[in-house]
Order: C-alpha cells, then sequence, then structure tokens
C-alpha cells in the first residue's frame, strides 16, 4: 500500500473511533517530519527561518490523500502532527544533550535554546518544558492539547478552536493560563 | 499539585487577570488565605501574563526548529565535525584539513601511516550513506582505479570505516596540491592560445576517464 495510502486509511479508522489508529498515524508523521527536518537541519542555512507549520503542511500533503479528505480529518492529522513536532524537537535536544554528555567538548548547549526579542533574550529548555507538558497533561487535558497545537503545531487561535471542538473564547483562555503557568514553571 | 488544586489555581488566576492592579491583592487575600504558596505561584502566573514574551509563545517551536538548526549546521563546520581520524582495514588516516567540499561528501588533506604520505582524503556524508549512495561510490572508486592520466589523480584506496564506521565511505588519491584554474589563468595573464591549450588537456583527461567508464558500465 502506497503511504498514502495508508496514512489516510489510518484517519478514517480514527474518524471512526478506532483509538490505536493514532499511534499508527503518530509514527507515520513522526517519521516523515523527522526525515523532512532532518533534510533542512543538513541544507538550511543557519539564518533561514524554519515554519514547523510548512514542514506539517508539507508532510500533510505527501501523507493524505487530498481528494478523499473530510474536513474533520485535517483536525485530527494536525493534533498528531503537533504532537510529533513536539518528540522531533524533545528527542532532538535529548540526543544533543547524550552526545555532549558523551564526551565531544566544543560541543555547544543545544538542549537550551536562546529566544531573541525586543527586551533581551529568553531561554526555553525545550526538555523541561517536555516535562513541563507531560505534567499539564495530567492536570489539565485540554490546555495540553491547546498549547500542543498553538506551540508546536503552530496554529491560530481559530484553527486550534476547530480542531478540538470547542469556542475560541476557550481556547483563548487556555492558552492565556497553560502559557503563563508554563513560563512560570520553566522559569523557576 | 492535583487536578482539583490545579483547577483552582487557574481559576483565581483567570479572575486576577480581569481586574486592576490595585483590586488584586485583596482578591488573592480572600482566595489564598495562609496558603503562600499558592499565592506566590500565582502571582508568578501573573507577573508572567504581564510579559509580552516568553519562553512558550504561539508558534514558538518555529524558533527551537530554527536554533537546532543553526546548532546542527554549526556542528558540520569542518573544525567541528572533522571526523577524528580515520580507521580502515587497511591503516590509518590522520586528517590535517578540510580541503573543499562537494554535495555529496568533503575532500580532506589527511596523512596515510603507512605508507606514511599525504593524500586527498575523499569522505561520502555520512547522512548520504544510503545503499545507492554506497553503491554509487563504490562504482566512482572503481573506475578512478582504471585510470591513469596526469591530468587525473591517482587513486590509492576506497573502502569503508573499520568496525563501528562502517557506513563511512571513502576513497584516498593522491594529494595534488595545485590552484584553482581560473586563477592560475588570471594570475599568469594567460593568452587565448595558452588558454585554450589548457582545456585541451582537460578534455583528453575528460576523454579517458571517458572511455574507461563507458568501458565499465552497468
Amino acid at each position: 500500500m502506497a503511504i498514502s495510502e495508508q496514512a489516510t486509511t489510518i484517519l478514517a479508522r480514527l474518524e471512526a473511533g478506532d483509538a490505536s489508529a493514532a499511534d499508527h498515524l503518530l509514527a507515520l508523521v513522526y517519521e516523515e517530519l523527522r526525515a523532512l527536518a532532518g533534510s533542512y537541519f543538513r541544507n538550511q542555512s543557519a539564518d533561514h527561518t524554519l515554519q514547523p507549520t510548512a514542514l506539517v503542511h508539507e508532510v500533510f500533503l505527501k501523507l493524505i490523500d487530498q481528494t478523499s479528505i473530510r474536513f474533520n480529518d485535517r483536525g485530527h492529522f494536525f493534533a498528531v502532527a503537533a504532537t510529533a513536532m513536539r518528540q522531533i524537537l524533545t528527542d532532538h535536544a535529548r540526543r544533543a544533550r547524550a552526545a555532549k554528555r558523551g564526551g565531544a567538548s566544543d560541543r555547544v548547549g543545544l538542549e537550551t535554546v536562546a529566544l531573541a526579542d525586543g527586551d533581551g533574550r529568553e531561554l526555553i529548555d525545550i526538555i523541561a518544558l517536555d516535562d513541563a507538558l507531560t505534567t499539564l497533561a495530567k492536570l489539565d487535558s485540554r490546555q495540553h492539547r491547546v498549547v500542543e497545537l498553538r506551540f508546536f503545531g503552530g496554529l491560530t487561535v481559530n484553527e486550534t478552536a476547530e480542531v478540538i471542538g470547542a469556542s475560541r473564547q476557550t481556547v483563548e483562555l487556555d492558552w492565556r493560563a497553560a502559557r503563563a503557568w508554563l513560563n512560570a514553571e520553566l522559569s523557576r | 499539585m492535583d487536578k482539583a488544586e490545579y483547577q483552582r489555581m487557574i481559576s483565581i488566576f483567570c479572575q486576577a487577570c480581569e481586574m486592576i492592579e490595585q483590586d488584586r491583592d485583596e482578591f488573592l487575600k480572600g482566595q489564598c488565605g495562609s496558603d503562600v504558596h499558592l499565592r506566590a505561584r500565582i502571582e508568578s502566573m501573573l507577573a508572567q501574563d504581564a510579559k509580552p514574551h516568553g519562553p512558550v509563545d504561539a508558534g514558538g517551536a518555529a524558533r527551537i526548529l530554527a536554533s537546532q538548526t543553526v546548532e546542527e549546521s554549526k556542528s558540520q563546520q569542518p573544525n567541528q565535525s572533522a571526523p577524528s581520524d580515520i580507521s580502515t582495514l587497511s591503516g590509518q588516516y590522520k586528517i590535517l584539513r578540510l580541503i573543499g567540499e562537494g554535495g555529496m561528501g568533503r575532500v580532506y588533506e589527511a596523512e596515510q601511516g603507512f605508507p606514511r604520505r599525504k593524500v586527498a582524503l575523499k569522505a561520502l556524508r555520512p547522512g548520504l550513506a544510503t545503499r545507492e549512495m554506497m553503491r554509487r561510490f563504490e562504482h566512482e572508486a572503481h573506475i578512478l582505479g582504471k585510470l591513469h592520466h596526469p591530468g587525473i589523480a591517482q587513486i590509492f584506496e576506497a573502502g569503508t570505516g573499520a568496525e563501528g564506521r562502517t557506513n563511512e565511505a571513502f576513497i584516498a588519491m593522491e594529494l595534488v596540491l595545485g590552484r584553482p584554474l581560473t586563477e592560475y589563468v588570471e594570475s599568469n595573464a594567460l593568452s587565448l592560445r595558452q588558454k585554450l591549450e589548457l582545456v585541451i588537456r582537460i578534455c583528453e583527461a575528460v576523454q579517458h576517464a571517458h572511455h574507461a567508464a563507458s568501458s565499465t558500465a552497468t
């Protein structure tokens, strides 16, 4: 079976309520995204700004048979893709951290990422963020999904609301609260 | 913290967000009572909420991905990721410096252990070492091995790394310390005739290679 046919079938099973389908799709999307991100890692110049959303869309076009897809399936796909993106970024940071511990002395800290903004540099420890998100999933699963979709999937408030089937206001509140909580956790 | 405690904290946070600064203190006192930890957490959330930017912002993964890319490309700089010296089944090569880089791999100046001599070591990019690429690389080595021409660097050895690095393919060949053709032509202010004579010599080498390649084509 062609890979796009496979992914489209899995999506249909997911839609039909088959929970194991999510894991299958995640594995498939993870591989595709990782390959794609990897080719960016190798080929893009340092100043190129990568958009995970663009990567996710690329994988979406490649994996999913566009003629047979229903609108609802799109949401499922992006939810899965956001999770895959989170795994890829975290795995990458964990590997980098392991490699650094492995001995090569001239490696720079990769797991802590400098985010430049107007009033200084904010640091984000992607591994700490992953841990905090795992905690958040237990405390408030909807907030957790909102953060995955918005932060890792790059979805807008409206798109997020469509995917999780909540109102715009709910998503905005969830995002605001979860963002404040995560930022507070990460700056402790 | 459990689910209920978290929900309560979020609820207090959301209400406090809606208030003007002056009313917050009174409100938090009433809600948190003597629970100083809860109060500290909510205040720290409010402080984060007031900041326009934080580690977690919408689409922030883009910046992580971009910076991982930067790190990745940095780590591919020759002085950082130059393969530590290459051990092969037949000997050792000590990498001295990067000479050049192409789509398929890099060329290093290296010192062969035995016989001791300087060589040009062409190494296939580790990320590219798929079966198909290894096959093409082997084919190239095979053809190079058949060539004997003053215009073509002599191949010494081709193979893969020793144990543990067998996915790294390389070709060791004669090291020719020359200058780029264009530079040579310009600095010597060659006449048209002299330039054409150079091109003819290049064509002879290419023709020699072409014959050898077509006779081994698979």
